[in-house]
């Protein structure tokens, strides 16, 4: 294992959320709101308003293989649907709906359609369809099925604690996702400020002997836990500038999908919930619990006892990667892994100035791009020099903003330079001019 | 408990763009304590020359103190002296002053220094050319003869080999804040000290306190330096070498300083051309 050489060890934060290991369990909320948009397809609503549903029962889908279903989170009725958002009224009975048990398949055909079927998506933070992944890995015959339990970004403990506290269970997911994949091995990749789950998880595996999963652990550093890093950490080599891990052999999972799987796989029950960590320094009782898809922000802030104080701003997901929200009738969607409520003396202080050139940004960047060439290329609109610049290959990890002393917002300069990458720029090109 | 339940948060709350975490940093406090650092040499140079080196800082500072905030006030923006970086010019200046130097002379130089090298390019950051070696340039070019007298810390007496040792001494402090970057320092003092002593080139004025002041608050000055890896190292080499070979080849007055000149013109175009496919 060869760990991350760039990016930063940053300050962790995690102290408050981890008092207690423990995973604490909810009472069903009693409205839970369901956005359509995953990001990557509008889904359509298979449910009318005034329908029962019961816990697990799939609500919006989509006929095209690309798209995972909808499954609700509370048994109750249906209150409203349109065109992007189903509003549930929960009756608190928490009714399973039942589904006929099946023998564990064992066939990478058969785990991959259960994987679809009970809509698993990338629980680390893209939200990406997990069946596109493994089919994208068969067919590319990878070798290397990298479960990521790193979790680099301060302030999120929700991986730490479902691996203390599930370990056997991310095991068993391991070897599903790793069957499915037709990876050879399966590597769990562990920060080293979580070594008792390392311990944990090869204890639990001395006895379900599973010879081709094994652990290892690297050092703290964000952003260890980005695809690119792990994969370069695993191969122990330098992935090319357009190379992804994927055509290098690797898959890489999260724990938090390890587990979705396991549940999907062994117990046919569809990803309805997941482990948010409730933190921040304005909560007064920072926890991990299980959210339900779908639950609003007020009430994960009122499962940790409210707020202390007036919070600067109300995140979901880390402070690095994560979203500002301004309301906190916001909903928990599957791929948001924390909710943050942060205090002023964090935030970044002090106006933009002009860069100085001091090159931090080029020091931390965990793909080896010049931030500050990209941030000229986007002010000046020049696409060209911006994806000379591989602009592309950008994660969005956060990181060159944050050390940025002139206090540039370069990530987000980016994105946006990102997103008209992809639109056709209303400008015409030199040649249709010269053309004309 | 009682503030969320009582609804007393304000909706909408604020959004923006992340990420909503910041190491710290900024340039006010990195200027703030690179002057800091330069203390030492800044009180031991009292001490070699007394009044000589009171009224070059004074004059020099309350110069480009003057001349930036009325260049400021003059094209209506704000006032930015607070930020310290005229000052940090001044000091260094100073510095490249020798000890019986005339007071228009200052005020030339920190005209150029400040003026025509700092904020006509743009203000702080902006530069192209190192302010303070650009207006050592010009003012040798307007009296040479006022510089045929050494350097202050080139006194020969055992203060100028006390200041030489402090000036390592703050850029070794320097160095652990994280205000430099060690490459500049080291491998311009490695291509210099290897075309002294390895090629024996350079029987001239070798001036080890001027040396090491270029190697750790010159060269390290990074608006004129280079971003990416390979000119980090590129750059200073090629300075070390041209300030031992021009001095000897071309008899270049101060060869030292040209160097820097000479390497800022380059640095932008070695960053572009050295440009892998890799980034850095």
């Amino acid at each position: 294992m060869k760990p991350l050489k760039r990016g930063m060890t940053l300050p962790d934060f995690k102290y408050g959320s981890l008092s207690t290991t423990k995973i604490e369990r909810l009472a069903p909320p009693r409205f839970v709101t369901f956005s359509l948009d995953s990001g990557f397809i509008l889904l359509e609503p298979t449910v009318k308003e005034g329908d029962d549903v019961l816990v697990g029962t799939k609500i919006a889908a989509h006929s095209s293989y690309d798209s995972v279903p909808l499954h609700s989170s509370v048994s109750g009725r249906v209150v409203k649907v349109s065109t992007d958002s189903i509003l549930i009224e929960s009756n608190e009975a928490d009714q399973r709906e039942l589904s006929i048990r099946h023998e564990i398949p064992t066939e990478p055909s058969q785990i991959i359609q259960l994987i679809r079927e009970a809509g698993i998506v990338d629980l680390g933070g893209s939200g990406f369809p997990t069946h596109l992944r493994l089919h994208e890995a068969r067919e590319k015959q990878i070798h290397t099925l990298v479960i990521n339990g790193c979790e680099s970004e301060p302030f999120l403990t929700s991986d730490h604690v479902l691996m203390v506290n599930h370990a056997v269970e991310i095991l068993k997911g391991t070897e599903a996702l790793r069957l499915a994949s037709g990876a050879k091995r399966a590597v769990i990749a562990v920060e080293r400020n979580k070594l008792e789950a390392v311990e944990i998880l090869n204890t639990k595996n001395y006895h379900l002997k599973f010879q081709d999963i094994e652990t290892a652990h690297l050092p703290v550093r964000y952003p260890q836990g980005s695809e690119r890093a792990l994969a370069e950490s695993v191969l122990e080599k330098k992935l090319g500038p357009l190379e992804s891990a994927l055509d290098c052999g690797v898959l890489v999972e999260n724990v938090a999908t390890a587990f979705a799987v396991y549940e999907a796989v062994y117990l046919n029950k569809p990803l309805y919930e997941r482990v948010v960590t409730v933190a921040g320094p304005c909560v007064i009782e920072p926890k991990n619990v299980w959210a339900r898809i779908g639950t609003r922000s007020r009430d994960l802030f009122r499962s940790a006892k409210g707020l202390l104080r007036k919070p600067a701003r109300v995140l979901l997901g880390g402070p690095l990667t994560g979203k500002a929200i301004a309301d906190l009738d916001v909903p928990i969607t599957k791929q948001i892994p924390a909710l943050l409520a942060l205090s002023d003396e964090l935030l970044p202080k002090g106006s933009e100035q002009a860069c100085t050139r001091c090159a931090r940004c080029v020091d931390v960047c965990p793909e080896s791009l010049i931030p500050e060439k990209l941030m000229k290329a986007v002010v000046k609109e020049n696409q060209s020099l911006a994806l000379q610049y591989r602009i592309n290959s950008c994660t969005e990890c956060g990181l060159c903003a944050y050390v940025c002393p002139s206090h540039i917002p370069l990530t987000q300069l980016i994105h946006s330079g990102k997103t008209s990458q992809s639109q056709p720029s209303g400008a015409p090109s030199y040649a249709t001019l010269l053309e004309g | 408990m009682q503030l969320f339940l009582k609804d007393k948060i304000d909706l909408p709350l604020v959004t923006g763009a992340g990420p909503y975490l910041h190491e710290g940093r900024s340039n006010f406090k990195t200027n703030w304590h690179t002057l800091a650092v330069m203390l030492p040499v800044f009180l031991a140079s009292f001490f070699a020359f007394g009044w000589n080196a009171l009224r070059i800082y004074a004059i020099s500072m309350a110069c480009a103190i003057f001349f930036e905030a009325a260049f400021q006030k003059a094209t209506r923006q704000k006032i930015r002296v607070s930020d310290g970086s005229s000052l940090l010019i001044a000091v260094l200046f100073s510095w490249l002053m020798p000890e019986t130097v005339p007071i228009y002379v200052i005020l030339i130089g920190i005209f150029i220094a400040v003026i025509c090298a700092k904020e006509m390019f743009g203000g702080f950051a902006q530069h192209v050319f190192h302010p303070a070696a650009c207006g050592w340039a010009v003012v040798l070019c307007f009296s040479p003869s006022n510089f045929s007298s050494s350097f202050f810390w080139s006194s020969g007496s055992w203060f100028g080999t006390g200041i030489i040792f402090l000036i390592f001494f703050s850029g070794i402090i320097l160095w652990l804040k994280k205000l430099i970057r060690w490459e500049g320092t080291f491998f311009y003092l490695l291509s210099a000290g290897l075309a002294r002593y390895g090629l024996n080139l350079g029987g001239g004025n070798w001036d080890l306190g001027l040396v090491l002041m270029v190697a750790f608050f010159l060269m390290t000055d990074m608006p004129s330096s280079c971003m990416t890896k390979k000119g980090r190292i590129l750059i200073p080499a090629i300075t070390g070498f041209l300030s031992v070979a021009l001095s000897t080849w071309m008899s270049v007055p101060e060869a030292t300083v040209s160097a820097i000149l000479i390497s800022n013109a380059v640095a932008p175009l070695m960053e572009t051309s050295l440009e892998s496919v890799y980034g850095i």
